[in-house]
């Protein structure tokens, strides 16, 4: 007899939380007109900035340019001086 | 004073605008009903929600394996087609509140090379009829989950090219080989050899060389995978399940193929993709190999149902390319074989041609 899958109290709990996020998420879309996106329709060559550091992170994401990725940032929870 | 760098550990890599949020949410709610995604997945964006379940989806049915040979991509998005930073940004501009539709679609990098001329000899000594049936069976999988180039395809090329040569030039011509190069064992057998009965004949010959039982396990392996499931093709949408598919399919090109299925590497089948190839995609965007429309403004009953059977499509096709790329390699490594044996240099590349690998 196959049986019944059973969400123990707290995994409800998590599960009915999440449910509530995503319909929070999805209303946001619904209600609400994001001012950086109207100002960025308004001048797509903006997104150009983005896309390059986009495509940065993302080639720290997978690894492949690990040389490229010390050069330019300094090891998490580093102290940096200030400039003068 | 110093600055201190905050550790990025445990940042979401990506964050999304509202529009990509909204539709990621739908997809996600249902994804947490279906159990494909989990609480534990919940990160505070939708998108990276969708994206953790999706993979963890392709990792447990074997996309791992299946990348071995298969190079491409399984992805999730709103288009049927990559688009620019540019034309994105237009589409976005254009549509009135968030899009109600997803497409799952599936694509391939390269035509991964076949090169199967040496495993039909080897099969062909087990039982006359085993390489026309495990022809028969591997190439009705693949074709589930991709298009397929193989010699049927360098045959119609073929035909097309040679009406306009005279019989000089066709002596000379690669075209004349194609016919000439097809095995035996496929000329007599392919043509009767329908699916039902192949599958019958793997079913009860038992080879004696370990190579073939292994072979003949893994093509029935990928058969029993994808067993009920047809090739979502674009052209299979239809008006109601996709507004504008008909004119979008008018411009778009046929898909570009997911393997090269040779006798031998370099031979005519080879030529006429070379040639095939140059041309993919010059009139129009090619269409992806497998698409399989989501639509979000369905009931939540109808959506989970939806999503269900589009996961289970990709789920399917994933275990039957891992399956399938278990007998693409033996099919490699029987060809090496063949090259040392007969004193030709081994190891040369399986990988496609320069017109084979597909400019994104």
């Amino acid at each position: 007899m196959p049986c019944k899958r059973v969400r123990n109290h707290s995994s409800d709990e998590k599960f009915q939380e999440v449910m509530s996020a995503l319909r929070e998420a999805k209303q946001a879309t619904v209600t609400v007109r994001d001012p950086i996106m109207e100002q960025l329709k308004q001048c797509p060559d903006a997104f150009k900035v983005g896309e390059i550091l986009g495509k940065v992170f993302d080639s720290f994401k997978y690894g492949q340019d690990e040389i490229l990725a010390d050069g330019l940032l300094p090891p998490a929870g580093a102290v940096i001086p200030p400039l003068v | 004073m110093a600055v201190s760098v905050p550790r990025l550990k445990g940042m979401r890599w990506r964050y999304c605008t509202r529009w990509d949020e909204g539709p990621a949410a739908t997809l996600g709610m249902s994804l947490l009903r279906l159990g494909i995604c989990q609480p534990s997945d919940w990160s505070g964006s939708a998108v990276d929600f969708v994206e953790r379940g999706f993979n963890r989806f392709c990792r447990e049915n074997g996309a791992a394996e299946a990348k071995r040979v298969w190079v491409g991509e399984l992805r999730i998005g709103d288009s049927l087609f990559e688009l620019t930073e540019q034309e994105r940004n237009q589409m976005e501009a254009e549509r009135e509140g968030a899009t109600q539709q997803l497409f799952l679609t599936g694509d391939y990098e390269a035509a991964a090379s076949i090169p199967i001329g040496e495993t039909l000899s080897r099969l062909g000594a087990e039982h006359e009829l085993l390489p026309a049936a495990f022809y028969r069976v591997f190439v009705t999988n693949l074709y589930k989950w991709m298009r397929v180039y193989e010699y049927v395809d360098a045959q119609e090329h073929a035909e097309m090219w040679m009406e306009d040569l005279d019989e000089e030039e066709l002596q000379a011509s690669v075209y004349r080989k194609v016919e000439m190069e097809i095995p035996s064992c496929i000329q007599k057998h392919a043509s009767r050899m329908g699916h039902k009965r192949a599958r019958r004949l793997l079913q009860e010959i038992k080879p004696t060389a370990p190579l073939a039982r292994q072979l003949i396990r893994h093509v029935l392996e990928m058969d029993a995978h994808g067993l009920g499931h047809e090739h979502a093709w674009p052209g299979l949408l239809t008006e109601k399940e996709v507004p504008g598919i008909s004119d979008w399919l008018m411009d778009a090109e046929s898909s570009r193929p997911g393997c090269l299925i040779t006798w031998y590497e370099n031979d005519a089948i080879n030529a006429c993709f070379d040639e095939d190839a140059q041309h993919m995609g010059e009139n129009g965007p090619c269409q992806p190999n497998v698409v399989l429309p989501i639509r979000l403004e369905r009931p939540i009953r109808q959506l989970d149902e939806e999503v269900r059977r589009v996961f289970d499509h990709a789920g399917a096709m994933l275990q039957s390319l891992a399956s399938g790329a278990k007998v693409v390699e033996t099919i490699r490594e029987l060809y090496d074989e063949y090259l040392r044996e007969h004193r030709l240099k081994p190891g040369l590349p399986v990988e496609p041609g320069a017109s084979g690998i597909w400019n994104q």
